[in-house]
């Protein structure tokens, strides 16, 4: 199977700085990647440079075959989206106008038709906001417009799924529910999914692959069982984990004292 | 924030600039009942109050409506372009630019033809600097806008100082009155009024995209927007647009600033509804403030930037004690 996004000898760096030399990495349809590391080590300058967000990168990386420097925006964003970390509500316009907005690339009158609002509201339903769809997006909370943007990219509805610490804002419920919802939408027919996180439990219940960047311009990448040991994370992370029971198999942890 | 539906938006914008230009039409130094300008505008009987109509009144009405719906779409464009609402062309120095090159232009003895290509490079140049300046952050704060703007206008100020002090004593009221923002001359308002719907159009064409620049350049890309190529049709309509309304009628502030305010005040959020609702009350502002300079003091006339001013200098500022990103 050909990748959906491929990445050729990527020389990552910010500010003077290595964050990753020679990157190589393929993302496969069906495939749900972890990207972990420690702070400032280049997890999300990497998730935009694969959105094609930094010129100088776009030339090393490849979405369907085609080179990012000669994808054009709109083509672009109907197989790749992105929900960015610091999501920005918009000026005036409602949720529903702010879920709307995903459709843009795959539009092609200029006013909304009624199946693409219906499609907005069920995008909204999903994320449990359908009550919130008339109010200002200003002033919903950190985690409603976190969920608001999910909502967004589930209209957009790309092959690929990239999304910057989607859960930071979201209690345990809600990060529960919505990596749920994305996988479910995100890791069958032909689309895969990409997540910076900070759990590593996470990489390894949820993830199919693991990206570890540490930041100094060192990087493993490969399957979670293989990359995402318990060795290979502290090490990454500079701290030891502990491996704990839980009901659904050993979990990872520190001890805070 | 109430949420109209679109139509009744429009129609209620529409009916409000109708409004504003019958009452124009029938203010003056000889005021002409409502019924008796519908009549006259429609059926010519040779009267008095016909020529003072069709060859006073209209063009000059026409013209302040067309300037005016320009200067809000200026103002609207703007503001999506910064995701604030303090930008306006006035404000940000951008007419100073175009009315420094045009007061230049006039004294090293250029002719008219050669103004509106001035007025358009003065305009585009305040623009590049400014924008280019904020454009530094992705979302860039009210205080480093408002600034640059403040400082570009100062200098222009300086420059159109330098130009009015090297001018003949003979053309310096004229060129004063110009400098305020004046109509009185504006009898010509079907150029003004093709600047106005085109510039309509292309923003209406635009107003898709603008809605994605809502949520700052880097997202509305992943959504599927070039932002180089948004943020450069941006520059040149806005400056299109705020050099046609200087060459014509001077710097006149603020209309950008309010305009696009009401319209949100009134329910218009989405870009394809609040940029024609803007047009339409830009309009109206500027043709009842017009009508309100010419009529006054009468039979003298003031300046209508004058009358904008006074009038927008305290929305400024209330605005920009609203917003708390400062």
């Amino acid at each position: 199977m050909s990748p959906l996004l491929r990445i050729r000898g990527l020389d990552l760096g910010q500010a003077g700085r290595d964050l990753a030399r020679g990157l190589e990495l393929s993302i496969h349809p069906g495939e749900c990647w972890v990207i972990l590391g420690p702070n400032g080590g280049g997890k999300t300058t990497l998730l935009r440079a694969m959105a094609g967000l930094i010129p100088a990168a776009a030339a090393r990386i490849e979405l369907h075959g085609t080179s990012l420097d000669r994808l054009p925006a709109r083509r672009r964003a109907r197989h790749l989206g992105l929900v960015f970390q610091h999501g920005m509500p918009g000026l005036h316009n409602s949720a529903l106008e702010l879920v709307l907005a995903g459709g843009y690339a795959g539009r092609t009158h200029w006013w909304d038709t009624p199946e693409e609002i219906a499609a907005a509201r069920q995008a909204l339903r999903a994320v449990g906001l359908e009550a919130l769809a008339e109010q200002d997006s200003n002033t919903l909370s950190g985690g409603e417009l976190r969920r608001a943007e999910i909502a967004r990219l589930l209209l957009q509805n790309p092959d690929l799924a990239l999304l910057d610490e989607p859960f930071n804002h979201l209690d345990i419920g809600q990060q529960v529910a919505m990596l749920r919802l994305l996988r479910q939408h995100f890791t069958r027919d032909g689309h895969a999914l990409v997540l910076v996180a900070h759990d590593p439990n996470l990489a390894r219940q949820a993830a199919s692959h693991c990206l570890l960047l540490h930041g100094d311009g060192r990087w493993q990448a490969g399957r979670a069982a293989e990359t995402a040991t318990r060795e290979a994370l502290s090490a990454l992370f500079g701290h030891p984990l502990q491996e704990y029971q839980g009901p659904a198999g050993p979990l990872w942890g520190v001890n805070w004292k | 924030m109430p949420r109209r539906r679109p139509e009744r938006l429009l129609a209620l914008a529409l009916g409000g600039a109708l409004l504003a230009l019958l009452v124009s039409l029938a203010s003056g130094s000889t005021a002409i009942p409502f019924e008796r300008v519908l009549h006259l505008l429609f059926l010519d009987d040779g009267s008095t109050a016909d020529r003072i109509i069709d060859q006073l009144r209209l063009p000059r009405s026409l013209s302040a409506f067309a300037v005016g719906g320009i200067l809000a779409l200026a103002g609207a464009l703007m503001q999506v372009l910064l995701r604030n609402p303090l930008g306006d062309p006035y404000v940000l120095g951008v007419s100073g630019g175009a009315s420094s090159a045009v007061l230049g232009g006039m004294l090293a003895g250029l002719s008219l033809p050669w103004l509106g290509p001035l007025a358009f490079a003065g305009a585009l140049l305040s623009m590049l600097v400014v924008f280019g300046l904020a454009r530094s952050q992705d979302d860039p704060g009210a205080t480093r806008l408002l600034l640059t703007g403040v400082v570009m206008a100062a200098g222009w100020s300086a420059l159109i100082s330098l130009a009015l002090s090297l001018s003949p004593p003979m053309q310096l009221p004229g060129m004063l009155f110009w400098l305020m923002g004046d109509l009185s001359d504006a009898l010509h308002p079907a150029p003004l009024l093709a600047v106005l719907g085109l510039g309509l159009g292309a923003a209406l064409w635009l107003a898709p995209r603008l809605n994605l620049a809502a949520f700052g350049m880097a997202q509305a890309s992943v959504l599927g927007v070039d932002p180089r190529r948004l943020r450069a049709q941006l520059y040149f309509l806005a400056s299109l647009l705020t050099a046609a309304a200087v060459a014509e009628a001077g710097a006149i502030g603020f209309v950008g600033l309010v305009t696009p305010h009401m319209a949100r005040l009134l329910g218009a959020t989405d870009q394809r509804v609040l940029l024609p609702v803007s047009v339409l009350l830009g309009g109206a502002l500027l043709t009842l403030a017009d009508t309100a300079a010419r009529t006054l003091i009468a039979p003298m006339q003031l300046p209508v930037g004058v009358l904008t001013a006074v009038l927008g200098v305290p929305v400024f500022l209330w605005l920009l004690h609203r917003e708390r990103r400062l």
